[in-house]
């Protein structure tokens, strides 16, 4: 039975007050009947603290407090205010019950560092290692900030001091919870992707992405002539290398050159390489760059801003496998595979006479688009958690993660510059964020003013017109797919609130967009 | 040698409840709840004192300051401020071994404790009174 229904069970027990057996118990003259003391007090009208505004977020069920005090005061209160704000507590009295727990771990746990007499880093470090991930809040007596501290550089996720006040408590727990959800999401996707190709190169784990990663395998072991399709920042050279990684040449050099930053006057140059004395300037022999990447790979990153005379040499090149230095005669082999990337539409460009049809043949036998970060917003905590670590490692920071609104505000983003924009803008919040989270207001001014989705629809509005006329059976297949286009449209793409409105997970939202074929251009826009 | 606070030689400017606390935890929970921490509370603090008075008289330095370090924990979580103000002092003498000073705070702590009791046994009766005012 739950506290509420105890209260409303009790309240009109009137015949069982009795002041006396509590005084008498109050005064050590005589014992505790938990009982009648229910019955004296039992008028109440409980104010549960999953109704308080001020504690944002409600648990999600099934997140479990493990709670370790030793004191049962401390202890039963505690339980109470996390049991009232949704949680379920597991209790442990002393270092010896935890390591007699054999149960499922724990979402979070608060553990007493003054424990009697052990000691609750013992305690900490026994759960640490039974489970890594696992956020620890520590306790504390008001005076003992220096263990709190030493607790903290020993991977404590936060700390409270004795007495601990419940708001503190419920928005410390909170946070951990979320902390944990996202940490095993991104386990979870991570292991999802498994052994893929781009596991380790490329952060993702949308359908995009995963239809990304198939293509690359196909490819992989073979030395087909890949043109990696994309919009700039969406990651063509880490796809590139993941090529040159997961392939037969992985011993041998990755080279890659940027064709839009090279003079055309000094491409060949670049590419082919230049012998002693072939123009002014060239004091010494110089390998060019399909040369440096014998036995590898090399990349022509931006392959239509080529000029045309580059244009001509790199067929010739392709065509025989052989290279001639600039200013040199000698025809030397070699042995390369050719990835080239692009912004552009390089058919349109061989249309408009910018580029050669027959060098387009060449390299384009096996074109691989990337999705630009707006069709796999669903990507972007990955995205986050993987530049905050990358950070992390250059300059130590304090940020752990972004809160709600300001996830909200990046899924909401266009993001022409992608995901080299959206590694930028988190440089730029942690440099801007005073806590642990990046907030809203962290965030550069032109992702905060972005209009949100409207959150108002109501289901009935997503339900009309789904079944057609009354003569009209619609396929099962075809009526989930209507239903699914038309949450997506009404949410503006929010697939958060799609899915509610459907009646599903998220999670199944997007399983189920990558089995109809639903690709984010069919149904439009689409926000985590 | 530090001053014991025994006798009427206590901390008087520390109250003995921060009242704050207990309505709070009333208002976030239950009055219902309130009065089982309370005789939770009480129970365990008397079993505390006897060990605690064993082990001052056994004169266990890290016994008797490990316990009355326990007891201002408990005492903190309710807001029972002179009893937690009366145990650390008594942890600062045991600790210092500062036996004759933690005989007297012990003794002052055993008297707080049956005050505390009598104050409490007061709020219990208000809560009886509001029950019985009730139509």
């Amino acid at each position: 039975m739950s506290r509420n229904e105890n209260v409303a069970t009790c309240g009109d027990g009137v015949g069982a007050l009795d002041p006396r057996n509590f005084s008498r118990f109050m005064l050590g003259q005589g014992p505790l009947i938990p009982g009648a003391f229910r019955a004296v007090l039992s008028d109440v009208t409980l104010q549960s603290s999953t109704q308080d505004p001020n504690l944002g977020i409600l648990p999600t069920a099934g997140d479990v407090v493990a709670v370790v005090e030793d004191d049962p005061t401390t202890r039963l209160l505690t339980k109470s205010w996390l049991e009232g704000a949704g949680y379920t507590v597991k209790e442990y009295d002393s270092e010896r019950a935890v390591r007699d727990e054999h149960g499922p771990a724990p979402t979070v746990a608060c553990v007493d560092l003054g424990l009697g007499e052990q000691s609750g880093f013992d305690v900490m470090s026994f759960l640490r290692e039974r489970d890594p991930e696992l956020p620890t809040i520590v306790v504390t007596a008001e005076r003992e900030v220096e263990t709190a501290v030493a607790a903290m550089r020993a991977g404590a996720y936060d700390y409270l001091t004795k007495p601990v006040d419940r708001d503190r408590l419920l928005h410390s727990v909170r946070r951990a919870c979320e902390r944990r959800r996202l940490i095993d999401r991104v386990k979870n996707l991570q292991s999802e992707l498994g052994s893929s190709p781009l596991t380790g190169n490329v952060v993702g784990a949308s359908s995009a992405m995963v239809e990304l990663s198939r293509q690359v395998e196909r490819v992989i072991e073979s030395d087909v002539a890949v043109c990696l399709l994309g919009e700039s920042g969406t990651g063509k050279e880490l796809v590139a290398r993941a090529i040159h990684r997961g392939g037969p040449r992985r011993a041998g050099p990755f080279v890659a050159i940027n064709c839009a930053a090279i003079p055309a006057s000094l491409q060949e140059s670049e590419l082919f390489g230049h012998e002693r004395g072939a123009f002014t300037g060239a004091t010494q022999n110089r390998l060019g760059c399909f040369e440096r990447a014998r036995g590898g790979t090399l990349l022509l990153d931006e392959v239509g801003e080529m000029s045309p005379a580059t244009q001509a040499v790199l067929l010739r090149t392709l065509q025989e496998r052989t290279v001639r230095r600039v200013g040199g005669s000698q025809e030397i082999p070699v042995d390369v595979r050719i990835v080239c990337a692009t912004h552009r539409d390089l058919r349109s460009e061989v249309d408009a006479g910018r580029f050669r049809e027959d060098l387009y043949f060449r390299l384009v036998v096996y074109p691989i688009r990337l999705p630009p970060l707006r069709e796999r917003v669903e990507d972007i905590p990955l995205l986050v958690v993987h530049f905050l670590e990358k950070l992390r490692a250059r300059a130590p920071h304090g940020v752990r993660g972004l809160s709600a609104e300001a996830l909200d505000a990046l899924a909401r983003h266009p993001w022409p510059g992608n995901v080299r924009e959206l590694e930028n803008v988190i440089h730029r919040s942690v440099l801007a964020c005073r806590h642990d989270e990046i907030a809203l207001a962290d965030l550069p001014p032109d992702l905060r003013s972005l209009p949100a989705a409207p959150a108002d629809v109501t289901p009935r509005e997503s339900h009309e017109d789904l079944l057609g006329d009354d003569e009209e059976v619609v396929p099962l297949r075809e009526l989930e797919q209507r239903a699914i286009r038309k949450a997506l449209r009404l949410t503006r793409g929010s697939v958060g609130r799609a899915a509610k409105l459907l009646g599903i997970g998220r999670a199944t939202l997007y399983r189920r967009l990558a089995e109809l074929d639903l690709a984010p251009e069919a149904v439009g826009r689409i926000v985590a | 040698m530090s001053p014991p606070w025994g006798g009427d030689n206590g901390p008087p400017s520390v109250p003995t409840l921060n009242r704050g606390r207990l309505d709070a935890i009333e208002r976030d929970v239950s009055r219902e709840f309130l009065v089982e921490l309370v005789g939770l509370f009480v129970t365990d603090v008397a079993a505390r004192l006897e060990r605690l008075s064993d082990a001052v008289k056994a004169r266990q330095t890290k016994r008797a300051s490990s316990l009355a370090h326990a007891l201002q924990g408990s005492a903190a979580s309710l807001g029972v401020l002179r009893l937690r103000a009366v145990a650390q002092r008594l942890e600062e003498l045991t600790e210092a071994d500062e036996w004759g000073a933690s005989d007297a705070t012990l003794a002052r702590l055993i008297d707080e404790f049956q005050h505390v009791r009598q104050v409490l046994v007061a709020i219990g009766s208000e809560a009886s009174s509001d029950r019985a005012a009730k139509p």
